[in-house]
């Protein structure tokens, strides 16, 4: 029969080696992972850009943003989206489809060693406004476009 | 002689449905920068298709978050949702990369399930 | 311009009386048939001649763009990568669908083909299956996006920009003209014929989709619908047929190879693609 003996050292060793199996993948944002993603399951357009405090902004289209979509979406389902900021340094891109179940689409954050661009895809549900706003600093800039969307994109008219 | 037809030798190892979380990822060397491409096979579901097949509502499936790390240095993350598009599709650019870098990227889907690749940079 | 209009009227009404009003429907050359209707498009949309490959995108910069960002690394990739391994696979005798269809070596795309000892039609597909046979391997279903699909997708795609170059023997002419009647036939619930939407209404709205016009739409196929379905230009047809309210004819039946015949000769001189986007 085996001896078990317990000495402190081991103890904290086998500790360690239990919290290292049951959490190995600590990334960096996976803390704000759990912070932000309520937003996501926000249904109004209002209480959301208040919430983010991004109300009582100028809604303009800010000439640091280069925001390029198309004017009529060819399939809601498939929509080519591309953000360029003109701006330095770290930043965060939050893109809103207004007229989506839930607005808030999708956040980028640019650390240093990347150009603030991105080009991805996107469902819109109807044909609405694509807001995006970008956080750097404590300033928030903003821009926006309206596409028009005749084959809504999230999820009765995909492919079964 | 009877001539032997071969059943589709060609078929049964291609027909079967590519895996979820595939990646293809290409960079690119640019003028002032490098493109970094990159394509998750991953049906986004958004919990309101109905599948035709037995009448019933597929449910949500979708990458919550993604992140892009050159020489294990985050330099990209994000938090997408059900309103990306399938197979989500990412262009970025990266202002230096050198040969012998490693980029690699983690995605974590909305079960909390996460999914890494991992890339070493040969020539640019 | 003041006379462009004129030119039209004229151009359509002496195309159109050979083709309604004529007993003999045929009497036109193909030849001649084929450069009619290329120059009526060409003088329609002052597009050149190349441009028709891209079917109904280039009435719309923004259509275009789309079709170019979403090409720009597309997510059906998988089927034409598929597609590169089944083509050259060895299967039977160290010989591989390469080696059979010789596609490559030829500086011009010249599909669909007239085989004039067999007397019959031999579309893409068929040679396809053609060489599957010559290798002892069973024959693929024309509409199966894993296999017949996938080839058909990356071998479109290889062989891109290249001339689509349709040979027409004296003795294919009938199955050519059967291809014609079929193309200017009314058919299903809405008595439509192509003709009625691709050739007098293309750039026109139906819907929320421009007509796209006759020329080049079988260069750009098979084509994959919101990025994920496949369509061979056969397939496509049916969905046509369909829509109108009319029975669609079978995958590779004696009319959907004739109408497609018929479609590629008039659409020669325009380049191929394949394997490409389509809303």
């Amino acid at each position: 029969m085996m001896k078990f003996t317990l000495t402190r050292r081991s103890f904290i060793k086998r500790l360690s080696l239990y919290y290292f199996c049951l959490f190995p993948f600590q990334t960096n944002f996976s803390y704000a992972h759990q912070n932000i993603k309520k937003f996501f399951e926000y249904t109004n357009k209002e209480k959301l850009f208040n919430d983010l405090s991004f109300s009582d902004l100028d809604l303009s289209n800010d000439k640091n943003i280069n925001l390029k979509t198309p004017d009529i979406a060819e399939n809601g389902s498939i929509v080519p989206i591309q953000i360029e900021s003109f701006i330095d340094g770290e930043q965060t891109f939050y893109v809103f489809s207004s007229k989506n179940e839930n607005p808030l689409t999708s956040i980028y954050h640019f650390h240093e060693n990347m150009v603030p661009f991105v080009s991805t895809r996107l469902k819109l549900q109807e044909s609405s406004k694509l807001h995006v706003f970008i956080k750097f600093n404590s300033n928030i800039v903003h821009a926006a476009n309206d596409i028009e969307v005749t084959i809504g994109g999230c999820g009765e008219e995909t492919i079964g | 002689m009877q001539q032997m037809i071969l059943k589709s030798p060609l078929v049964v190892a291609e027909k079967k449905q590519l895996a979820k979380n595939d990646i293809r990822l290409k960079v690119s060397r640019k003028e002032n920068f490098f493109d970094l491409k990159f394509l998750i096979r991953h049906p986004m579901e958004t919990g309101r298709r109905i599948d035709k097949i037995n009448n019933k509502l597929v449910p949500k499936d979708y990458i919550a978050s993604l992140s892009v790390s050159i020489n294990d240095k985050v330099v990209f993350d994000s938090h997408l949702s059900r309103s990306v598009s399938k197979n989500p599709f990412m262009h970025l650019k990266v202002q230096k990369l050198f040969a012998g870098d490693i980029i690699k990227v983690n995605w974590i889907d909305n079960k909390n399930k996460v999914y890494k690749y991992k890339k070493t940079i040969n020539e640019i | 311009m003041k006379y462009k209009s004129l030119f039209l009227t004229i151009t359509l009404s002496y195309f159109f009386s050979i083709q309604c009003f004529s007993f003999d429907k045929n009497e036109i050359s193909p030849y001649l048939f084929k450069k009619n209707i290329q120059n009526f498009f060409l003088n329609k949309h002052s597009f050149p001649l190349e441009s028709f490959i891209h079917s109904g995108l280039i009435f719309s910069n923004d259509s275009m763009e789309q079709y170019n960002s979403i090409m720009d690394f597309p997510p059906f990739q998988d089927y034409i990568d598929r597609g590169e391994k089944l083509f050259y696979k060895k299967i039977f005798n160290n010989k591989s669908l390469s080696s059979c269809l010789k596609i490559e070596e030829n500086k011009d795309f010249k599909y669909p083909k007239f085989d004039t000892e067999k007397s019959k039609i031999i579309t893409l597909e068929r040679q396809i299956n053609l060489c599957l046979a010559e290798l002892n391997h069973k024959k693929w279903k024309h509409n199966d996006p894993f296999t017949m699909g996938s080839v058909m997708a990356f071998i479109k795609s290889k062989n891109k920009g290249k001339t689509l170059i349709v040979d027409l023997p004296d003795i294919a002419l009938d199955n050519f003209n059967n291809g014609k009647e079929l193309y200017f036939k009314r058919i299903g619930k809405m008595n439509l014929a192509c003709s009625s939407c691709h050739l007098l209404n293309s750039g026109k709205f139906f819907r929320d989709e421009q007509l796209s016009p006759t020329i080049g739409q079988p260069n750009h196929y098979p084509i994959f619908r919101k990025a994920e379905q496949y369509y061979s230009i056969q397939m496509r047809y049916q969905l046509c047929m369909k829509s109108v309210g009319a029975e669609p004819y079978e995958l590779n039946s004696k009319e959907l190879n004739q109408l497609e015949f018929f479609h590629s000769f008039i659409s020669s001189g325009i380049p191929i693609n394949g394997g490409v986007y389509r809303r």
